[in-house]
């Protein structure tokens, strides 16, 4: 490696600035090695653990069983068809309904495409105005909708309890002791509602009507995740509380405190974002990042900050004051010749960062916006707030939307049941008690409630909180239910359900009026009364149909609130910022992260978020303390140990996780894992299911939720292994050194200055693309007997083609999860993924750049390239995986015999092999055998409703792989016959590029010159991943620009604005010596006719993957 | 050492052993030859409809057209079996006064006896699926209707059949057949439901097929992906 010295090589060589992908590889571990010299790891090919070799040849007996006996004809089948066909339903077609649902604290507006009355994928509603994508958790929230773990009562609609046991009973045994119980309350002094905040106008509506009818009742709200920072400054600063709405559209300068602003904030956020990323488009916003770990917005910062979270405020003060002196006509010199922002010590750091962003944001005025994450507390987030008033973007850029206001904190609330003040608490949904801090002991009020009166709790799993309640209902899911939410922009929305409540569920709203005594319970009813109002009056049926049908009206849309900052500026601190550069393990400090799946946890039981590997980390099933190499040095620890983490008395064990670019002596780390109850997929302690990740909230505390300060760091000298999808599918084979010399030009990316400069630097960046034979291939392509077909008066075949702009990809992860989702991909576990069998077929790729305390991140979405001359394919022996004629690089699933030799000649690792029928036998998928004897299979078989009917569900002993959803592209082509025209680019849409919010996926086809695909391929920045292996990859890559301040430059982006050379196009023969200055973007072809073919051989050698197979040969 | 012999009382056995031998081949050709083979298993499929529909009398006698029940044929993949609704349409059973439409016909007919048992309990008919593909196959009706393979190239003449039987073998190789070279089964879009209808000449039938293949930009693929997802 030679990234340590980078700094102070001269020669401009290949593999200077080269890319690492996990501090294993950095360091030339043992570990990595396996990764790069197996396929799979030592033991890939055993089975897991819990199949025994008897269960094994019992399932083996079965499947021969059943292949005697399947008989020679297909079995028989009836088709039962309605009695009567609604009108408009089409059986076997896809259908789009709208619908609007806050899932996780936030509004999504969505569309729901259903197959025969099932909702089967969450799509982006486009048409709405403020549509800007989806992100994880919305869809992923279809999984949800059929999670068997949901079904909570074997015999009964909800469950009471006397005093010793839990008793089935009716949803009317529930409305007769509800009625019971509301008679006796009188004006309510006894009776509290605890729930989550909320933006949904009919659930405040009924709350309201609870105060009017009971006065002295107690609202308590409270957010499991954030805490109070956000309302406590928020009341301080407008006399009311209010949310954050970000408008980052009009930012040219983004400067983001200890707030994970592009994951944080929502997909809309993102897609605002990106949409200034683009230098072709207009002027790049720029986005400075101060953070302690390491997260998604840090990797896609064009300047980032490693600092420690207690350092903040004093940073933004001391910012605050530069800015101030700035604008008062201040001017300093700087030197010349600075040496790089990453060669430099940690306070240099802090004070050149501080001066180049002051002087930032004097020049972008009222464009600049300061965010600051509700981690750093309310008077940073207030500080934050008046800076960007003085700077005018408040109310432009951020704005403030008023939100309702419980009248309790929980903490408040817990008091009044210790003084027995509460009698009767009803607990609308999310688990308070695995989601509050840990000075806040939720389970003993409740018990306390429950001893005294009736504790209700109505959520959507039989959970740790519903265990311990007197009445425990099953809440419907978002999908079946009816219900409102007005968005962050302020437009109103209805939640339509798309199905009836698969598990007899109610929704809160109805729940809410029964126990009212409201005349109306329908919760449509209740909906429509809520959109009449808010209509000026009433709507007609007309508008409400098309408020359903639409998603939204422009009429029914909350004006901006005007809010008037009260009271006078704080104080600023006058200490200025302190980089720490040493560790004390005496105090650390702990930062409480969202992990990308769980939320507070409520997703626990989701297997496609469970499985999902978190941004940068690459974990999956697990929660880790991340912290810098230095850090873990420092309390004696490496990766892989568990680490103490200690405030007083409470402490948690997590392993340890190292990871480049963290702030000295902090330690970032998950929320919502270690639930003893959460089902059979998240963990269930009852029966046997193994708790996934640690628990933090033992040393999470009320004040401050997101960040713990002064904690114990200590040793434990404990193996653990986390699963993580990190190093698996290295992408390359020969040697470290081979790496690093390739992996700049696997990603390319440039800052600002360098595209100015050289416009088509991606190119110099790539090694030489070598053209052999006709057309530049040895053999012919695919490609090129369509085109002579066309020629001839031929028909027009499309030819498919992808584009992935690595300046907008934010790394999200949510295209992940919609390929998982459209393609029906199973989930394998923990144990399968430690063995490097995961399934998903699109992964992001990370590189680090720098040194471990200091590195920059790059992100690639990886999937199937779709070579033209795939070397899949030449390897395959049934030929199950060919080309067709559009270019796409098909599987044919029942051809294959599953050799696997197409994953070993895959030089980007995409293919995926079914090990197991993950989705019956092994696994945690769709599976109906999965959990033999834990629940009824018939119970089970619910999972699989959620599996795309126009996917075939693979079995074992089968090679997949992205297919470019060849399920949509027929679909658009036979939509665009039956309207008897040729196919157009929108009629093609993959499930990665709609659930983009950053819009950095493109798709359509090539041979159309004015597709949007074929212009973005025709950019400058475009190049294909391995190209110089001639395997002509129909997917290319657009460049990453980071708009960086060149005072603010590392080593590698000033050597490569100072040395890169533009790539020369002149007659070939002068490339001799190799990589680096000659390239050639394969997509125009340049370098015409006649080729080189002196680098054939040179290429072939590093093409082809010599795996070692034993492990291989050993799985058979 | 010795050479082993067989002894003299194993002759007659060699007769047995090739006359097993023979047998062996004629069942290994029976059972992958004709048995197995598409055309003897599924060809002339005819399983017993719980109502003895006759397509000869309504599409044939009565020339009514397929897509008056089949109506999803032109927009979606499924050809649907019609709505128990489609069939009352003319066989309505008398209302509650006891009094039966003007236009409905055979309203007591005991054969119509689970159709009107259907449209009163509000339960489907469970209709036996006769043209089944297996499910890795995506087939798509409107993809072939828009582009004029008539309905008689798959089903055969549906208009002359009593019961509804499988015409075509539906296998793979018979699929390609047609995705090779489709020029025989193209018609007018307007006639593609017209299954008496027929093009008078063969060079007829060719010249029509270039201009529609053409026209419609038809180019059948024969690559995997197009049915196997």
């Amino acid at each position: 490696m030679t990234s340590n010295d980078s700094a102070s090589t001269e020669t401009p060589s290949p593999g200077k600035h080269g890319y690492w992908r996990s501090l294993s590889e950095y360091h030339g571990r043992e570990e990595f090695d396996q990764y790069l010299h197996r396929e799979f790891p030592v033991g890939a090919s055993e089975l897991p653990d819990g199949v025994s070799r008897r269960r094994w040849l019992q399932l083996m007996g079965a499947s021969l069983a059943m292949a005697g006996a399947a008989g020679c004809r297909y079995p028989e089948e009836v088709i039962a068809p309605f009695v009567i066909r609604p009108e408009g339903r089409i059986p076997g077609e896809t259908y789009s309904r709208a619908t609007n649902i806050e899932l996780a604290g936030r509004a999504y507006n969505l569309l729901i495409n259903c197959v025969d009355g099932r909702p089967v994928k969450i799509e982006c509603n486009t048409d709405h105005p403020s549509g800007g994508g989806t992100d994880t958790y919305a869809q992923a929230c279809i999984l949800g909708l059929y999670d068997p773990d949901r079904a909570r009562f074997d015999s009964g609609e909800v469950i009471t309890r006397d005093e010793k046991r839990r008793i089935p009973a009716s949803w009317a045994d529930f409305d007769d002791a509800a009625s019971n119980l509301m008679a006796a309350a009188g004006d309510g002094a006894s009776m509290a509602v605890l729930m989550s905040p909320t933006q949904s106008p009919s659930v405040l509506r009924l709350l309201g009507k609870l105060k009017e009818k009971m006065p002295a009742a107690t609202l308590c709200a409270f957010d499991g995740v954030h805490g109070d920072a956000m309302q406590t400054a928020t009341t301080k600063l407008f006399g009311q509380p209010a949310k954050q709405v970000l408008s980052l559209k009009d930012a040219d300068l983004i400067v983001s405190l200890q707030c994970d602003v592009l994951s944080a904030a929502g997909p809309e956020v993102s897609s605002q974002f990106s949409s200034r990323r683009d230098p072709d488009e207009g002027k790049m916003n720029r986005l400075y990042v101060v953070e302690g770990g390491y997260t998604t917005t840090g990797a896609a910062a064009d300047a980032r900050l490693a600092l420690r979270p207690s350092q903040m405020k004093p940073f933004l003060d001391e910012l605050g004051r530069r800015v101030a002196a700035l604008q008062d006509g201040e001017t300093h010199d700087h030197p010349e010749d600075e040496p790089a922002f990453d060669a430099i010590g940690r306070p240099e750091r802090l004070e050149r960062f501080l001066d180049v962003l002051a002087h930032d944001i004097v020049d972008a005025g009222d464009k600049a916006v300061i965010v600051v994450g509700d981690a750093l507390g309310a008077e940073a987030i207030e500080a934050g707030v008046r800076m960007n008033r003085k700077l005018g973007s408040l109310g432009e850029l951020q704005k403030f939307a008023p939100v309702a206001k419980g009248d309790v904190t929980l903490k408040d609330l817990v008091a009044k049941i210790d003084n027995g003040d509460i009698k009767n608490l009803l607990i609308l949904g999310d688990n308070p008690v695995t989601t509050s801090p840990a000075d806040i002991d939720m389970a003993s009020a409740i018990a306390k409630v429950s001893a005294a009166g009736t504790s209700i709790y109505l959520g959507e799993y039989d959970d740790e909180t519903s265990l311990i309640c007197d009445w425990s209902l099953p809440l419907a899911h978002p999908l079946e239910s009816w219900g409102d939410v007005v968005n962050d922009e302020g437009y109103y929305g209805v939640c339509q359900p798309q199905i009836l409540p698969l598990l007899g569920g109610r929704t809160s709203l109805e729940v809410l009026a029964r126990m009212l005594g409201e005349d109306e319970i329908d919760p449509q009813l209740i909906v429509r009364r809520t959109a009449d109002s808010l209509g000026a009056g009433s709507l007609s049926n007309r508008q409400w149909r098309k408020l359903l049908h639409d998603g939204y009206d422009e009429t029914l849309k909350e004006a901006d609130a005007e809010l008037t900052i009260q009271g006078d500026d704080l104080t600023p601190s006058t200490a200025p910022p302190v980089a720490a550069t040493e560790v004390d393990k005496d105090n650390m400090e702990v930062l409480f992260q969202v992990a990308d799946g769980l939320y507070d946890g409520r997703f626990a039981n989701n297997g496609w978020l469970q499985e999902l590997p978190q941004p940068l980390t690459k974990v999956c099933w697990d929660n880790a303390a991340v912290m810098s190499p230095a850090t873990a040095a420092a309390i004696g620890l490496k990766h892989g140990l568990l680490i103490n983490l200690r405030i007083g008395d409470a402490k948690v064990q997590l392993p340890v996780y190292e990871m480049p670019g963290c702030a000295p002596g902090v330690v970032t780390t998950t929320i919502g894992y270690g639930r003893e109850r959460a089902g059979m997929v998240g963990g269930y302690a009852e029966k046997d299911v193994p708790v996934i990740g640690i628990d933090v909230n033992p040393i999470r505390f009320s004040d401050a939720m997101l960040l713990a300060v002064n904690v114990e760091g200590r040793p434990r000298f404990e193996e653990y292994d986390l699963a993580t999808t990190q190093d698996h599918w290295a992408i390359d084979d020969i040697g470290r050194d081979e790496t690093e010399l390739r992996s700049f030009s696997l990603v390319r990316e440039g800052s600002l200055a360098l595209w100015e400069k050289i416009p088509d630097f991606a190119e110099s960046k790539g090694t030489h693309v070598p053209h052999v034979g006709e057309d530049g291939s040895p053999f012919e392509e695919p490609l090129k007997i369509i085109k002579k077909e066309s020629e001839d008066g031929g028909p027009m075949v499309p030819q498919w083609g992808m584009s992935v702009d690595l300046s907008k990809c934010t790394g999200c992860n949510a295209c992940v999860v919609a390929c998982q989702s459209e393609n029906n991909i199973p989930i394998v576990g923990r144990e399968q993924v430690k063995n490097s069998r995961e399934m998903h077929w699109l992964r992001i790729d990370r590189y680090f750049q720098g040194d471990e305390e200091n590195a920059n991140v790059v992100q690639t979405p990886m999937s199937c390239s779709h070579c033209e001359t795939a070397p899949c394919e030449q390897v395959c022996p049934v030929a199950a995986t060919v080309h067709t004629n559009e270019g796409i690089n098909a599987m044919a699933y029942n051809r294959c015999i599953g050799t696997r030799y197409c994953a070993n000649n895959c030089p980007f690792k995409v293919r995926r092999f079914n090990y197991f029928n993950y989705n019956e036998d092994i696994g945690v998928g769709y599976g109906v055998k999965a959990f033999p004897g834990a629940i009824e299979n018939a119970n089970r078989k619910l999972q699989a409703l959620v599996v795309n009917p126009d996917v075939t569900v693979r079995g074992r002993g089968v090679m997949e792989k992205c297919t470019y959803c060849i399920q949509r592209i027929e679909k658009g082509k036979i939509k665009a016959r039956t309207e008897g025209r040729t196919v157009q680019d929108s009629d093609v849409v993959t499930a990665c590029q709609s659930a983009c919010s950053a819009n950095a996926i493109e798709f359509g086809n090539l041979a159309d010159p004015e597709s949007a695909v074929s212009k973005k391929r025709k950019n400058k920045r475009s190049y294909g991943m391995l190209a110089e292996l001639n395997v002509k990859p129909r997917t290319e890559y657009l460049a990453r620009i980071r708009n960086t301040p060149v005072r603010l430059m590392t080593a590698a982006q000033i050597d490569d604005l100072n040395n890169l050379e533009a790539p020369h196009h002149a007659a070939h023969g002068e490339h001799g010596d190799g990589h680096g200055e000659h390239g050639d973007g394969h997509a125009d072809g340049v370098h015409g006719e006649d080729g080189h073919d002196d680098h054939s051989g040179d290429s072939d050698s590093h093409s082809d993957e010599e795996k070692k197979t034993e492990g291989a040969a050993a799985a058979h | 050492m010795q050479r082993f012999l067989f002894p003299r009382w194993i002759n007659p056995l060699l007769g047995v052993l090739a006359i097993a031998g023979a047998a062996g081949a004629v069942f290994t050709g029976a059972m992958g030859g004709l048995i197995t083979d598409p055309e003897t298993l599924n060809v002339g499929y005819e399983p017993e409809q719980p109502v003895p529909f006759s397509h000869a009398i309504h599409a044939g006698q009565l020339k009514m057209d397929c897509r008056y029940c089949h109506n999803t044929v032109f927009e979606a993949a499924h050809a649907a079996v019609p709505p128990t609704a489609t069939c009352i349409n003319c066989h309505s059973p008398a209302n509650d006064q006891g009094i039966t439409a003007l236009t409905a016909v055979h309203t007591e007919s005991p054969k119509l006896a689970p159709v009107r048992e259907s449209w009163e309990t509000g339960r489907s008919i469970a209709w036996k699926r006769i043209h089944n593909l297996p499910e890795f196959v995506y087939f798509n009706h409107a993809a072939h209707v828009n582009s004029g393979v008539g309905c008689k190239s798959c089903h055969g003449r549906i208009d002359q059949m009593e019961v509804v039987y499988q015409h075509e073998q539906l296998s793979m190789a018979w699929c390609i057949e047609c995705h090779r070279n489709p020029d025989k089964h193209l018609v007018p879009l307007d006639k593609v439901t017209k299954l008496d209808w027929e093009f008078e000449t063969e060079e007829e039938q060719a010249k029509f097929a270039a201009e529609q293949r053409k026209k419609l930009n038809i180019n059948p693929q024969d690559n995997c992906a197009v049915c196997h997802r």
